[in-house]
């Protein structure tokens, strides 16, 4: 299974790469930016990215419709990660098309139990 | 002829000569002194009728001046202020019904319209409808329009004439006089006329006992010489009643007319007879003359006709031509009879004189007896008269000592007089002021004086006349009046909150400079408009109903309302909303205070606190993976020194994540931000998944987690996993305060159509002061608690504000053994109601009986039974609004003395749902109500009554009343 991780946020990356690599023992490819994790995307056809919501330059949900607009990255399901866990906020976010959301700060040792369920592939 | 008698002869004809010359001298003598009693008496008589009259001007001058001052005057000019009308008017009619003598007392304004009329007739004074009030006729009008070029204080006086009724003079005439005065408003803005139609009755009586004392007739001639007072009525009011135009006095007398045509007094004898005269002016001295000065001079006129004269002559003469036959006889006899003569003469002189004694008397009880104090003095300052109430006024005891005095030291400032004087007499018309007047103890009073200047037989000024009242009470009480509102105006004009006063319709009858700007309208243009102008209303929403809800539940607390601004923006404001009863009657008065920069605060507050919260969600989920990663071993093992201190760092941070979590929670409840949705809900289930949730942290606790079965048909109306957060922070207080190895037990019973879940702990307890205070925010059982127990205590705050919503109560008691029962209910899922009037077969409907006194509940329940009611009991306020809300009861019976809290609290909370707002209330309770409270305590069709008044029987008739009510609306079968 690989996952690509798009969030700007140095540490956040690096944690989340341990928690699906080493935790959950899946292929980890990550970028720092919507542009750049599109290229990636793109570049790496992974079987699902996950995407922090509030970056600068273009968010999360910018960087989702820019990946469901590419036919070559449109069919990759998307989960995001959110610092808000507002209900509201959760139920915009699956609106727009995600697979799922995760809220932050998560426990680094089921990250990876609760991508696996939300793609159904646990 | 013999010797003798030519002796006798010779003798008797100078006896004889000597006899008639005597006769002929004793003649002259007795007729002159005759003549000149005559003469004198008729002076005396018209001097004394035009005191009279003058005195009698005085009065009716002053009653002027005082009218004229009322304080409704000002205001009742402006067309627009119905209200001070209405006061003038009542005013008009007390000083109608006290005088008696004035047909009518009216305002008119500029405009010679009538503001106000009072009208006096039959001995009854009315106020006259507006709809009645006229325009001034063209011939008053010129008479109002002279009066409103005179500076006020002056009296204008039209001539007297006869009251008319319907086009025609009534019979008998009713002579009257007009007096008027002009007024201003006190800006000055606005002028207007006092009116008062004197009935001159008085007037005219006062020359009829004048004339008692006086030979002859008593005539009241106008200038033209026409008889307002005749020798016969008929030839009365010539001037007025057309087929008497000739009746004249110029007519009748051509030369006598033209002597006192011209003069100012004196006497003269014509052919037809002996005249006394004197000018009396119209009005008082104090008085303007409609027409200008000396327009109208009028004459009172001592007439006793020329054939009264000659018989007195006559009578003399005769006496005279017996007598010198008689004295040749015996002068003797002649000396007696002229003795008998003198005496005759000397006792008609002496009842003419009782006569006018008499007169005098009744003039002098006249001035005495005024309540004014009337004076006069010489010009120079010398009192030479004046009654008992000017020595009250002035605190004398003794006349003597009043005439003694100059009369400028009455004056406090003595220049007074001076400058008075000289008015007078540069001016020559009255002066009414308010004086400031000293007592002989030295103290000041303020005295409305009128004065004027009394004119001489010449014309010239002789005297000066005064009447004075009293008017410091009023003054000072004026002035009082003044400084406490003007220390209340700048008090209102310069405090900060807004301020406004409105009737019980919500008519605005009060803004203060604060409010004004708060609304942006001036206080003109909101005073006499609808609360509502000013109040932005809900979408749809009755503007009368509205302010209704409004005003009732805004009473006696701070509420927060949205204002509109003239300029339409709509802002929030908080509004403290009380009564106060004034003395025309209840009015609601409300302070505000504008909050839109408050609320930008707390919107910024809040913002603050969920970015702040966000910007820590990110270092935070570094250090908690790190940590998370580390304790999972995945980077390698850790010594067990260093993993367990990498697990304390985990259960920290894991801490300050929930604690995170808390105050974004909170805030979100607080704010009304937090979504809930409610759904049907099994309890089971929510006690599952909350049991789930805590059973790790049990595990570790050593705390034995107890469920009882809980029946899969308990569904509530909830947010499911709000309620699971309830019930988790629940459980993890009892375990974290329970000792290792005790128990915690978790059930769900069922109260009034509420689901209530209950957690109870082997713990200590929470003492019972402190039962509330650990349901607000920041507070644990003891101060200690949370540094060793973890959290702030946010949690229960939140639990609290959770139940809130769901409209459920949330509390704690001891459990049954030792330790705490955590409680909080639930509103049941109501798909039908349940059938809890079972045992009464066919019931009527269904009553809620809210009372804490159990043993009256099962009085009432028992006799409602008889009545076929069904009847459901709660007794506390929580209970009572949680069944209202699952049993949707018939009709409310409700006590307000409730264990926690207060039946208000009831109605406040079904106010607020719709299907409950209408419904019928009966408050039973132990004392009686006020009004006032009685306005706050109103559902649907709402009855009061008194537990020790009313018997059970009136009590279950109230109720099935009630209960018809329902019916008519439609309500449940």
């Amino acid at each position: 299974l690989k996952i690509l991780i798009i969030d700007d946020e140095d540490d956040i990356r690096r944690i989340s790469r341990l928690a699906l690599g080493r935790v959950g023992g899946m292929d980890v490819v990550d970028a720092a930016s919507g542009v750049s994790g599109l290229a990636l995307a793109i570049a790496e056809a992974p079987d699902a990215i996950l995407l922090d919501v509030m970056m600068p330059g273009r968010d999360g949900p910018e960087t989702l419709s820019l990946l469901r607009a590419d036919p070559r990255t449109a069919h990759i399901p998307v989960i995001f990660l959110t610092a808000k866990a507002m209900a509201s906020e959760v139920e915009r976010l699956r609106a727009l098309g995600a697979a799922g959301v995760l809220t932050k700060p998560f426990d680094p040792m089921s990250l990876a139990a609760n991508v696996r369920a939300i793609l159904g592939t646990g | 002829m013999s010797p003798i008698a030519s002796r006798m002869l010779r003798l008797g004809l100078p006896l004889a000569a000597l006899v008639v010359a005597g006769g002929v001298l004793v003649e002259i003598v007795l007729e002159r002194s005759e003549l000149n009693l005559l003469e004198s008496r008729q002076d005396a008589g018209v001097d004394l009728a035009m005191r009279l009259f003058t005195f009698d001007m005085a009065s009716v001058d002053s009653d002027l001046a005082a009218v004229s001052t009322f304080e409704e005057i000002a205001p009742a000019l402006d067309p627009e202020d119905v209200y001070s009308r209405a006061r003038l008017a009542r005013a008009f009619l007390t000083f109608a019904s006290s005088k008696r003598v004035y047909e009518q007392v009216r305002l008119l304004g500029s405009d010679g319209r009538e503001r106000v009329r009072v009208s006096y007739r039959d001995g009854r004074a009315t106020i006259v409808p507006e709809s009645e009030l006229r325009e001034a006729d063209a011939h008053e009008r010129g008479f109002f329009e002279e009066a409103l070029k005179l500076p006020p204080g002056t009296v204008l006086v039209s001539s007297l004439k006869l009251s008319v009724e319907n086009g025609a003079v009534v019979e008998p005439p009713r002579p009257l006089l007009r007096l008027v005065t002009s007024v201003t408003s006190e800006e000055g803005g606005m002028r207007g006329v006092v009116s008062l139609d004197y009935l001159a009755r008085d007037l005219l009586g006062n020359l009829e006992s004048a004339s008692k004392a006086t030979p002859g007739a008593m005539l009241l001639l106008d200038r033209e010489g026409y008889f307002l007072r005749g020798r016969v009525p008929d030839e009365e009011w010539g001037q007025l009643i057309s087929p008497r135009s000739e009746k004249r006095f110029g007519v009748a007398f051509p030369d006598a007319w033209k002597v006192i045509q011209a003069g100012l007094g004196g006497g003269l004898m014509t052919s037809s007879g002996s005249f006394a005269f004197r000018t009396v002016r119209l009005g008082s001295p104090l008085t303007e003359t409609f027409g200008g000065s000396g327009g109208q001079l009028w004459k009172i006129v001592s007439l006793v006709p020329a054939g009264e004269v000659v018989a007195a002559r006559r009578r003399f003469l005769g006496v005279v031509a017996i007598g010198d036959v008689v004295l040749l006889m015996i002068i003797a006899t002649g000396v007696f009879f002229v003795a008998t003569q003198r005496a005759r003469a000397d006792e008609k002189e002496r009842r003419a004189l009782s006569h006018l004694r008499e007169a005098e008397e009744r003039y002098r009880l006249f001035f005495e007896r005024n309540q004014a104090g009337v004076y006069r003095s010489t010009l120079d300052g010398k009192l030479l008269e004046c009654n008992e109430a000017f020595l009250k006024l002035f605190g004398l005891e003794t006349r003597e000592e009043a005439l003694e005095r100059p009369t400028a030291s009455f004056y406090a400032d003595e220049r007074d007089r001076a400058r008075i004087v000289d008015r007078l007499l540069v001016e020559r018309k009255a002066v009414n002021e308010e004086i400031l007047f000293r007592r002989r103890d030295g103290s000041t009073r303020w005295i409305l004086a009128s004065m004027g200047l009394v004119f001489g037989a010449d014309g010239s000024p002789g005297m000066l006349e005064g009447v004075l009242v009293d008017v410091d009470d009023r003054r000072r009480a004026e002035e009082a009046l003044r400084a406490s509102e003007a220390r209340l105006h700048a008090l209102l004009d310069n405090m900060l909150g807004g301020l406004f006063m409105a009737d019980p319709r919500g008519i605005l009858e009060l803004v203060n400079p604060a409010a004004e700007k708060m609304f942006g309208y001036t206080s003109a243009e909101l005073v006499g408009k609808y609360l509502g102008t000013v109040l932005s209303l809900p979408p749809g929403a009755d503007p009368d109903v509205f302010l209704r809800e409004v005003l009732g539940k805004s009473l006696g607390k701070v509420t927060e309302l949205e204002g509109k601004r003239k300029n339409g923006e709509i802002f929030p404001f908080e509004l403290s909303l009380f009564q106060v009863d004034t003395p025309e009657g209840r009015r609601f008065a409300g302070s505000i205070v504008d909050v839109t920069e408050r609320r930008e605060v707390d919107r910024l507050k809040r913002e603050f606190v969920s970015s702040i919260s966000h910007e820590l969600r990110t270092p935070l989920t570094s250090i908690r993976g790190s940590l998370g990663l580390l304790a999972g071993g995945v980077l390698g093992p850790l010594s067990p020194d260093a993993a367990e201190i990498v697990a304390v760092a985990e259960r920290n941070v894991v801490r300050l994540i929930g604690l995170i979590n808390d105050i974004l929670d909170l805030e979100r409840l607080e704010g009304g931000r937090l979504e809930m949705e409610f759904e049907s809900v099994e309890a089971a289930a929510i006690v599952e998944r909350a049991l789930e949730a805590v059973r790790g942290f049990a595990g570790q606790s050593k705390v034995v987690l107890v469920v009882e079965p809980v029946s899969a048909s308990v569904r509530v109306r909830a947010d499911a996993d709000r309620l699971v957060q309830v019930l988790v922070n629940l459980v993890s207080n009892a375990v974290k305060f329970s000792p290792a190895g005790g128990a915690v037990t978790v059930r769900v019973a069922l109260a009034l159509g509420m689901a209530e879940f209950q957690v109870e702990d082997r713990g200590r307890g929470v003492p019972p002061a402190l039962r509330e205070a650990i349901f607000e925010r920041y507070r644990q059982v003891e101060a200690s608690d949370s540094r060793r127990k973890g959290g702030v205590g946010l949690g229960l705050a939140i639990c609290k504000s959770i139940v809130e919503q769901h409209g459920g109560a949330i509390g704690v008691r001891d459990a049954a053994e030792t330790g705490s029962l955590f409680w909080f209910r639930i509103p049941l899922v109501s798909t039908h109601r349940p059938s809890l009037s079972g045992s009464v077969k066919g019931a009527r409907g269904l009553a809620l009986l809210v009372d804490d006194d159990e043993e009256l509940l099962a009085i009432l329940e028992l006799r409602l039974a008889q009545d076929r009611i069904a009847t459901q009991r709660a007794t506390s306020a929580g209970e009572a609004i949680a069944a209202a809300h699952a049993l949707k009861p018939d009709v409310l019976v409700l006590d307000l003395g409730l264990p926690d809290g207060n039946g208000s609290q009831v109605v406040e909370a079904l106010r607020q749902d719709k299907t409950l707002r209408d419904l019928p209330l009966l408050i039973y309770t132990g004392r009686d109500l006020l009004q006032s409270e009685r306005d706050q305590l109103v559902l649907g069709p709402t009855r009061y009554l008194t537990k020790s008044r009313e018997t059970e029987d009136e009590f279950c008739s109230t109720v099935r009343d009630l209960l018809t009510q329902t019916r008519k609306k439609g309500g449940p079968v």
